[in-house]
């Protein structure tokens, strides 16, 4: 069979949910010429896949993201590049993991709730002062972008920086500038600048006893925190991590809810289902759509033999619709659904999204005031563009007036 | 007996996945994360255990 993939074909990036069925039905491992990659389709294997980080090495996230190798860097230098939490494997990962990990405990993030409720608060506010507004550049946008900026101690005269880094740095490597790359967009500029502010927020630190994530991660625990070094390459890692996959996960929830007017209405009047909808937009129509890995070793996936050192794309929007896991009724979205197996949007295993517990707070601050706008408000239009990107997926702009 | 599960707080996420599907046997309690496997069966532990996204909780051999 003749599967013509092609993750940035117009009619794909509107809607993929139907390639990705074919792929599971027909060609669980793929090879899609055009990206040089194959392309792992069900859940089981994708969860196998996940597991196993001795022959499915995370570096080939680094080659992918920023153009990296493992002997040169994303500025064509030679040498290993410094590993990060996202591109590095056992027992490197397990090492700077256990220590970012103390920076994202229940107890520090409900500390951090106060402040991601004003931010949407403030924007909420800019929103109401106009006739027309699009909820993803006033709202789900700019709010992850702060609330890192926040967490991070960034001065807010420098917020405006800080917002325009992060916007070109999440266009440098989600894909939406490929045909530039990591240096030709600029991300690699503003990834240094920003890294050059930071070293400059840690040099001024007197005491590590602050409650933003910085002290966490330099505090001396145990005599193994992070670098300063390490602590930039985490920062620059979190604004990628953290920003615009928030942003999607908000846009989709609300996307899925308007394509559901009952369930909508549902939720508008009891905002508890908002966690269950949150969960099923995870599943349903995830905001990061795949992982990349690289084969440590020839390895066979579902009866095909993927070389050693090929790049492997590993489809998690596809496992979450996986029939045979996720039931026959898993391309359907249904927040009352029970799941027997975990839906795979925030990964699987030692990679576990980091981050996981702080996109559900902040989407659910964020759902709390965005819901009951909703029946005040309208959509422009119909039609939803979604961004352009490698793995991301979100609606581009939802812009809404005021009834 | 019921089955062991250890607990490694350095790689938990606190995703709350044990807590939210097995609330009896994994719960918090005076802000210490405290697991009962006797609470609940065997089958419904190794489970809870298996579907553990970051790794943290395993079965004692």
């Amino acid at each position: 069979m003749n599967i013509e993939y092609d993750p940035f074909a117009p009619e794909y990036r509107a809607n993929p949910y139907p390639i990705f069925a074919e792929l599971r039905r027909s060609a669980p491992v793929y090879w899609a010429e055009r990206s040089k990659m194959w392309v792992i389709s069900r859940y089981d294997d994708v969860m196998a896949v996940l597991k196993d980080t001795t022959r499915f090495s995370s570096d080939a996230m680094a080659t992918v993201l920023l153009g990296m190798t493992p002997t040169r860097s994303w500025d064509g230098s030679a040498g290993a590049p410094r590993p990060s939490v996202v591109t590095s494997d056992p027992p490197v990962h397990t090492a700077l993991r256990n220590v970012v990990n103390r920076g994202f405990t229940p107890r520090q993030i409900s500390a951090w709730k106060p402040e991601v409720e004003k931010i949407i608060n403030d924007c909420v506010a800019t929103m109401r002062a106009r006739k027309r507004f699009d909820l993803v550049a006033d709202l789900t946008n700019p709010m992850p972008v702060m609330v890192i900026a926040t967490v991070l101690g960034v001065d807010p005269s420098r917020y405006a920086d800080f917002r325009k880094w992060a916007t070109i740095i999440t266009l440098g490597m989600n894909g939406s500038k490929r045909h530039l790359g990591f240096v030709g967009s600029g991300a690699a500029a503003a990834s240094a600048e920003m890294s050059s502010y930071l070293a400059e927020i840690i040099a001024r630190k007197t005491s590590s006893s602050g409650n933003d994530l910085m002290s966490v991660l330099l505090r001396a625990t145990e005599g193994d925190a992070l670098t300063m070094q390490e602590a930039i390459i985490f920062a620059n890692l979190l604004l990628f991590a953290g920003s615009e996959t928030t942003t999607n996960l908000i846009g989709n929830a609300v996307c899925a809810l308007l394509q559901h007017p009952d369930t909508l209405a549902r939720v508008q009047t009891n905002l508890e289902l908002i966690a269950p909808t949150i969960e099923e937009t995870l599943r349903w129509d995830p905001p990061v759509h795949y992982l990349f890995r690289r084969a440590t070793q020839d390895v066979t996936v579902a009866g095909t033999t993927i070389p050693q050192g090929a790049m492997i794309t590993i489809l998690l929007a596809s496992a979450n619709r996986d029939e045979t896991a996720c039931g026959d009724d898993a391309g359907e979205f249904d927040i009352d659904r029970k799941m027997t197996n975990p839906h795979l949007a925030f990964g699987f295993g030692a990679h576990f999204c980091l981050g996981a517990s702080l996109a559900r707070m902040e989407a659910t601050a964020a759902l709390q005031r965005v819901i009951p706008l909703l029946s005040r408000a309208h959509r422009t239009t119909e039609s939803v563009d979604y961004v352009d990107s490698f793995q991301f997926r979100g609606p581009a702009a939802l812009t809404m007036e005021w009834n | 007996m019921a089955v062991q599960v250890e607990w490694d707080s350095k790689i938990c996420s606190h995703s709350g996945n044990c807590v939210k599907t097995l609330p009896q046997v994994f719960k918090v309690e005076n802000k210490r994360f405290v697991i009962d496997p006797s609470a609940a069966t065997d089958e419904k532990v190794i489970a809870a255990v298996k579907a553990c996204p970051s790794g943290a909780l395993k079965i004692r051999s």
